[in-house]
């Protein structure tokens, strides 16, 4: 089975491609061995996780830099931790089938973005803009409380707005320097962009 | 056998077309006509439309279709009906109130020719989609046909030469939006708007006109019928003209690929549960190591490919049990009882929990699903069925272990023609 998709640059062009099944898996591939060399594994671990029945591929991502969680549903007081972790599960589908991001439910990120389940809110899945990059990106800039990727207009857990306001007014978000975590060679990502770019013409194989 | 019609009267060609079956997709001001057409042809004819006839379309359907009685009724079900007495002995008319998303390729695949008489893109698409996917040698003749101001247009192929895709200009397949900004169920939104196109209702009858005779000409066997376009314009030049279209350079319909093999469930997606399915595979296998690929609907640019079990009352926040696929959830279908029943409105505005979604089906899923029927889980009638074997692999960057294998479910062309809705 293959599908056929659109892709739009950022120059408003329009292509349509079209992604196999070994495309997909490419893809995947292709996006992980990405993401394991922009960040500084001094202060982000990425570790694969065995795959469930229905996931291509199953990640836990480990921020070692100060952060807040809460331990259940009702738990409205964030706590402080030097770490914290969140999980990252690609399907099959990928690219063109969104990933699900989501935290332990008795140690989830306090965050306006995260729900009191634990899931975490990515935002919308555009095909060949979001990718496993811009969301792993987005929940590690949420680990370090960084408000440029935090959004106030789709909130999971509102009851944290004041409060992460009010840590960034203080000057204490991000709680560390987002550039330190970044690889050292790798050149910095432009904010609010995505960061890295998926190829949408995906390496077509000649035969 | 015995006709209703004089044959001397009738073409030298008429008995070619007893044995033929043409499905029409589309039901409305193009499918009415070509659906009139093919059943005076003397060939059996099914039909597939989602939609009823409204009073304002009126000026455009075939007479077939009566007003104002018809107003109201499922096209598909009601062009059927009225095209029943005009049929030749021994053929048969059909038609199935649904959208396209709930049919698979082997029903496509089980007739002789397709009409594509629909005015949007996103279905065109599909319906490429799921034509490209069945093996070439057992592609129908696809008619697609269109009009547009003063002109109709009607397109032949046998899917060796070029595909749909090849013909539909891209911008047109805008890109549709998943409802939700976080990472929950992918909720279907109501098909918008259609894109009105104004034309003349003599427009969409020689459309359905083109269609049918390139239809004819393909089974009489005329020369330099297949894989041609007729375009009729009326106005400012009064003229009937043909040409060949061509492959589209790196056309992404064409790169899909066919499956290499499918094997045989016995039954239907109607009567097959999920776990006389898997008992099935795993002989077919020799293994029970497997698991079967939820049906992955890719519609408007968003991918449908997850099974919801719970969520929550999307208008009051309540848990409530889905047991729905994806493809198939509208927004309004996330309510509790209460809200249905109090009529309030789900919440486009507010970021729900991700609920319990599956993605794969095993001898391991939640039991309910195990006595649920394959079209339930969401399968259309007639699905390509992915059986994904991991042989150890530890996730799918461990590429090369993992093997897909295509079921399909033997008796479900047969089963189209037992149901009228399907939904
Ligand atoms: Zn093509
Ligand atoms: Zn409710």
């Amino acid at each position: 089975m293959s599908y056929t998709a659109n892709y739009t640059d950022e120059h408003g062009n329009t292509t349509t491609v079209s992604i196999s099944e070994e495309e997909s898996r490419e893809a995947l591939r292709n996006d992980y061995e990405a993401l394991i060399k922009i960040y500084n594994p001094r202060y982000v671990r990425i570790e694969r996780k065995r795959a469930q029945e229905g996931e291509a591929l199953h990640l836990a991502i480990t921020v070692k830099a100060p952060s807040h969680y809460l331990i259940d549903n009702n738990d409205k007081t964030p706590k402080a931790c030097q770490s914290m972790t969140a999980e990252i599960i690609a399907f099959p589908g990928y690219p063109l089938m969104s990933v699900r991001a989501f935290y332990a439910p008795d140690h989830y990120l306090a965050s306006p973005n995260v729900f009191r389940s634990g899931g975490a809110c990515i935002d919308r899945w555009v095909v060949f803009t979001s990718s496993l990059l811009t969301v792993a990106e987005k929940l590690i800039m949420d680990m370090i409380h960084n408000p440029v990727v935090t959004r106030y207009d789709s909130m999971a857990n509102p009851t944290l707005e004041e409060w992460h306001k009010a840590g960034v007014a203080r000057g204490e978000f991000p709680t560390i320097r987002p550039q330190l975590l970044y690889a050292p060679a790798v050149p910095l990502p432009e904010r609010r962009q995505r960061t890295v770019k998926t190829p949408p013409p995906l390496p077509r194989r000649r035969t | 056998m015995e006709s209703i019609y004089n044959p001397l009267k009738l073409s030298v060609y008429r008995p070619l077309f007893r044995e033929k079956k043409v499905l029409i997709i589309g039901s409305g001001a193009v499918g009415s006509y070509a659906a009139e057409n093919i059943a005076k042809m003397g060939a059996s004819v099914c039909l597939v439309d989602f939609d009823s006839f409204t009073l304002e379309n009126a000026a455009k359907h075939s007479g077939v279709v009566r007003t104002p009685e018809d107003v109201g009724r499922y096209k598909a079900i009601c062009v059927a009906e009225r095209i029943r007495p005009l049929l030749e002995e021994g053929c048969v008319s059909h038609g199935v109130a649904a959208d396209l998303c709930m049919l698979g390729p082997e029903v496509i695949a089980s007739y002789d020719g397709v009409i594509l008489c629909v005015d949007n893109y996103a279905a065109k698409a599909l319906f490429n989609d799921l034509y490209m996917s069945i093996p070439e040698e057992r592609r129908p003749i696809v008619i697609m046909d269109g009009t547009h101001e003063e002109m109709a247009q009607s397109v032949i192929l046998d899917g060796k030469e070029f595909c749909l895709r090849c013909l539909l200009d891209e911008k047109w397949l805008e890109n549709g939006a998943a409802r939700t900004s976080c990472s929950g169920a992918q909720i279907r939104e109501i098909d918008g708007v259609q894109e009105i196109i104004r034309t003349s209702g003599l427009a969409s009858s020689i459309a359905a006109n083109l269609s049918a005779e390139q239809f004819r000409a393909a089974v009489i066997g005329a020369d330099q019928v297949m894989n041609r376009r007729v375009t009729y314009t009326a106005y400012p030049h009064f003229e009937l003209s043909v040409s060949r279209p061509m492959p589209k350079k790196n056309c992404p319909g064409c790169h899909i690929k066919p499956p290499k093999e499918i094997r045989k469930l016995t039954g239907s997606v109607f009567d097959v549960t999920l776990g006389e399915a898997l008992n099935q595979i795993s002989e077919s296998l020799e293994t029970r190591d497997f698991e079967i690929a939820v049906h992955s609907l890719f519609y408007k640019n968003v991918m449908y490919a997850g099974f919801i079990l719970e969520d929550v009352c999307h208008a009051c926040g309540k848990p409530i049990t889905v047991m729905r696929h994806e493809g198939r959830t509208f927004l309004e279908d996330l309510r509790c009882e209460d809200c249905i029943r109090e009529k309030k409105h789900a919440r486009r505005d507010v970021d729900f929990p991700p609920g319990r979604i599956e993605y794969a089906l095993t001898e391991k899923s939640d039991p309910r699903l195990m006595s649920m029927k394959l079209f339930e889980l969401g399968y259309p009638l007639g699905a390509h069925i992915r059986v994904i074997q991991r042989n150890g692999a530890f996730d799918f960057l461990d590429m090369d272990r993992i093997t897909t294998t295509v079921f399909t479910c033997t008796d479900d062309p047969a089963q189209f023609y037992n149901v009228e809705h399907l939904r």
